[in-house]
């Protein structure tokens, strides 16, 4: 192989990973809205009592995440346990989100949520994703975490919720733009030894 | 021109999205002027961006906006607005008084651009309505000339005398408003009987509006004591009105009474006395219950009746015209609201079709500085409580004092003197109970409503008359209470008020408390607050709306929108859990309601067509709406062509009150 096939398969994987990634950050977006509609649509099939003392199935929200992040790019029979591990990292942020009592202190937990949902899911993943264990990485997935989560903070601290009559529509972004913010971060990273494995081996054989 | 006028438009439409909750208002006042332009299309645009619910609600941008822009757009259309020729009920031309109305529509305009200068109407002084001051400006609109009454001379005697009641030309009989100088001082059901302050004091009136309790005292000037003098109430096709006048009982013109007599007749004897220069006789017309007597009234404005005084000697015969006026109407409005709600209550603000109605709106939504607060909130979510967040008992006083300066106001409008008592009041939601609540306060049965109270007939609108279950619930969930408090409604069982307040340091009810109640009645499953209404000695007629929501209006609960944005922020509450359309109406035991309220306390246990009218299809409030219900709310305009709850309100206004089964006399 010469040197200038090496470059272009090398461009070409390049490529390859760059439509992967938008492939996963779409599928992210997607589930995320997805998980919405769904919880939407199952609370009503809840039983009565059950509603009416308030219960309801949050659980289906982070399931699309934490099945596309196995199916994605965990692939490994670990991935079973990341997945009830993202449950139980969603219901963390959850509550977290609701603690505070007026505008400033929601915005204040609603970000905090934000940044334990999103190091909470990288820990949780590690399982499968080891390198994800890098005090850099974990602070990168804290960053886009908090930042994902201002959307959510502009909804419930400023009480859209109850005024706007577009807030479905914001609802399903504010879940899509989280996940697929995380998610296409924790796909790049678990993916790219991966793909340094492929540019590995064609350096090989270029030296060969 | 046309260029000119859409881009003034333009440019409050995009103020109206911008500028906020505090300069919006303003800008409807300003854009309620440009709707009089003479072009169509424009004024369609305005209509719809006016009414729409995101204008009042979705911008945080300060007003500040508005002192830029509000100089500039009022001074390119006040010209246009106060020479508006393409509307009778605007045209000053067509006034009695042209300058007059000029100047007074001047005066309005600027007035309230000084206000929505200063910041909006929770300015000092500045806390009114601003079409209504073109209202105003505009009653001078010349009646129709009435045909004089067959068979008799006007006013052939008292050319060249002195004019003790000199008015529209004659000098022979006058008409003068009693209030308060005429009025005795101890008792205020009673006149003075000193024929030298009857002859010289009062107010000169030429009307009296159709309340049952103004009155009007009737001069007329004799040639000598003792000189008996026949006093009629005419028809306005000058045949003497039926004499029959029961006591309840609607009477069209009225009926005439001597000076604190029993009297109830619409032909009177009265005998001259000496005053202080001259002979002068005096009687007192008591306007009739009701205003309109049937269709043919409906649409008026005002109608005219004859007094006739006829000398028994032959001596003279003279004869006067009266107006008969409606009482002022005054919208109230509800929890957490503002004058604002009213804005799409299309009869009364459709200047073109309905300028018959002299209306005001009593607004109780002014910022109070609370201290401490149950249940407790934050200070950032305190600094937005507004005082119709408080209790009834809180509000009352307010709103009373406001129904009565707007009677004062109708009774002093220039070119139309006018004596009047009472007033309308047309009240929404917890407004209703607001209203009911005023009846209990001292200052209630003034001077000035001769001791039987400001109000002529109250009509509510969704009034939780026996409270709602929701109360209850909103105060046990935190999270939902949050949001709301949020978004500045802020739901309080009670609350420490800072000075200066007249409640400084003493705790109020909250409204919300206030409202606390199963909705039924039943074993008095209600607020103190409530309690105390039912206690209240005094009656008023009173006329209930309800409102019902069907599955058009709850189905939304179930779509992607503020309903599954409140069950996700306040998960495990059942309140928010049950905003879905099967399960909202287990709130209300499965009974039918608006949303909100329970039909059986909008209608106080009373069922449709025994004092009060039920209306499907229609949410509680535009608040309602933005929970997730789809529109309309009971507000809202009726549809083209079509009779709905707006529509029912004015057939009220038009209805006796005597009939008691529709204007049930609650406390």
């Amino acid at each position: 192989m010469s040197l200038s096939q090496f470059d272009e398969y090398s461009f070409m994987t390049d490529i390859k990973h760059v439509r992967k990634s938008l492939q996963a950050t779409i599928l992210f977006a997607v589930g995320g809205a997805f998980a919405v509609l769904l919880s939407n649509l199952m609370h009503p099939m809840l039983p009565r009592w059950a509603r009416l003392q308030g219960i309801t199935d949050l659980t289906v929200i982070p399931i699309p995440f934490a099945v596309l992040s196995a199916v994605l790019f965990l692939r490994a029979w670990k991935a079973l346990a990341a997945v009830p591990l993202n449950v139980m990292v969603w219901f963390v942020a959850y509550a977290i989100s609701r603690q505070g009592s007026d505008r400033a202190q929601d915005n204040f937990w609603i970000l905090v949520a934000g940044v334990v949902g999103g190091v909470g899911v990288a820990l949780s993943d590690s399982v499968c994703c080891p390198h994800l264990l890098s005090p850099k990485r974990l602070s990168r997935v804290a960053f886009i975490g908090v930042v994902a989560a201002v959307p959510f903070a502009a909804l419930k601290a400023n009480a859209l919720i109850i005024g706007s009559p577009a807030i479905g529509v914001l609802i399903l972004c504010a879940f899509a733009l989280w996940q697929a913010s995380v998610g296409t971060y924790l796909y790049i990273v678990c993916t790219q030894r991966e793909r340094m494995d492929e540019t590995s081996d064609m350096a090989k054989g270029l030296q060969e | 021109m046309h260029v000119e006028l859409e881009s003034i438009m333009q440019m409050t439409s995009n103020l109206m999205t911008l500028a906020g909750h505090g300069a919006a208002r303003e800008l409807i006042t300003i854009r309620s002027w440009l709707v009089r332009f003479p072009v169509r299309r424009i004024t369609m645009d305005i209509s719809i961006s006016a009414h729409h619910p995101v204008n009042s609600r979705s911008s945080n941008l300060r007003p500040k906006l508005s002192v830029l822009w509000l100089p500039l757009a009022s001074l390119l259309c006040c010209p246009t607005a106060l020479l508006a020729q393409d509307d009778p009920a605007l045209d000053c031309t067509q006034s009695l008084n042209p300058s007059a109305c000029l100047a007074c529509k001047g005066t309005a305009f600027a007035k309230a651009l000084a206000c929505a200068l200063q910041g909006g109407p929770y300015v000092e002084g500045c806390n009114m309505n601003y079409d209504g001051m073109f209202h105003e400006c505009m009653d001078g609109v010349a009646p129709s000339p009435p045909p004089a009454p067959t068979g008799t001379v006007i006013d052939p005697w008292c050319d060249g005398m002195p004019a003790p009641g000199a008015f529209y030309g004659t000098c022979s009989l006058g008409f003068v408003d009693p209030v308060p100088n005429l009025q005795a001082a101890k008792d205020p059901t009673k006149l003075v009987d000193d024929h030298y302050i009857l002859a010289t004091q009062g107010t000169r009136v030429s009307g009296i509006a159709a309340d049952g309790v103004a009155r009007i005292v009737i001069q007329v000037g004799g040639q000598y004591a003792g000189q008996q003098t026949i006093l009629s109430i005419l028809q306005e096709d000058g045949i003497t009105a039926a004499p029959a006048v029961e006591p309840g009982q609607p009477a069209p013109y009225g009926w005439l009474s001597s000076v604190n007599g029993p009297e109830m007749t619409t032909t009177l004897q009265i005998s001259a006395g000496q005053t202080n220069s001259t002979f002068m006789a005096f009687a007192v017309c008591h306007p009739p219950l009701e205003f309109s007597r049937g269709h043919q009234d409906s649409n008026a404005k005002s109608r005219q009746m004859y007094i006739q005084a006829v000398a028994a000697d032959g001596g003279f015969t003279t004869t006067n015209p009266l107006i008969i006026w409606r009482p002022p109407v005054v919208l109230v409005h509800g929890l957490w609201g503002e004058m604002s709600d009213w804005a799409t209550f299309t009869p009364f603000y459709d200047l073109t079709n309905n300028a018959r109605f002299f209306m005001r709106t009593a607004a109780y939504s002014y910022p109070v500085s609370v201290i401490t607060s149950d249940p407790v909130y934050t200070q950032g979510q305190l600094v937005r409580v507004r005082a119709n967040a408080l209790g009834f008992e809180f509000n009352a006083p307010v709103v009373l004092s406001q129904i009565q300066e707007y009677i004062r106001q109708f009774r002093s409008r220039p070119g139309n003197p006018t004596a009047a008592a009472q007033a309308d009041v047309v009240a929404h939601s917890m407004g209703g109970m607001v209203s009911r609540s005023l009846v209990g306060l001292q200052a209630y049965a003034n001077k000035e409503s001769f001791g039987q109270g400001s109000v002529h007939k109250l009509i509510t609108i969704g009034t939780p008359h026996f409270g709602t279950p929701i109360a209850a619930d909103l105060l046990a969930s935190p999270c939902v209470r949050r949001l709301l408090a949020n978004n500045g409604e802020t739901p309080l069982r009670q609350a420490s008020l800072g000075c200066p307040s007249r409640y400084g340091g003493i705790p109020v009810n909250g409204a919300v408390g206030d409202l606390v109640g199963t909705g039924d009645g039943i074993n008095q499953n209600y607020s103190t607050a409530v309690g105390k209404i039912e206690q209240i000695a005094r009656t008023v007629p009173t006329a209930m709306v309800a409102a019902e929501v069907t599955l058009l209006n709850t189905s939304s609960l179930d779509n992607i929108g503020p309903a599954l944005g409140i069950r996700l922020a306040c998960s495990g509450e059942p309140l928010a859990m049950r905003l879905t359309s099967a399960d909202w109406p287990t709130e209300f035991g499965g009974h039918p309601n608006d949303g909100i309220v329970p039909v059986s306390s909008q209608l106080r246990q009373s069922t449709a067509g025994s004092g009060g009218s039920y209306w499907h299809g229609f949410v509680h409030s535009q608040g309602t709406t933005s929970l997730g219900f789809t529109p309309p709310f009971e507000l809202s305009p009726d549809p083209n062509g079509v009779y709905g709850i707006q529509a029912e309100i004015e057939l009220l206004l038009n209805w006796s009150v005597s009939e008691t089964n529709v204007f049930k006399p609650i406390r």
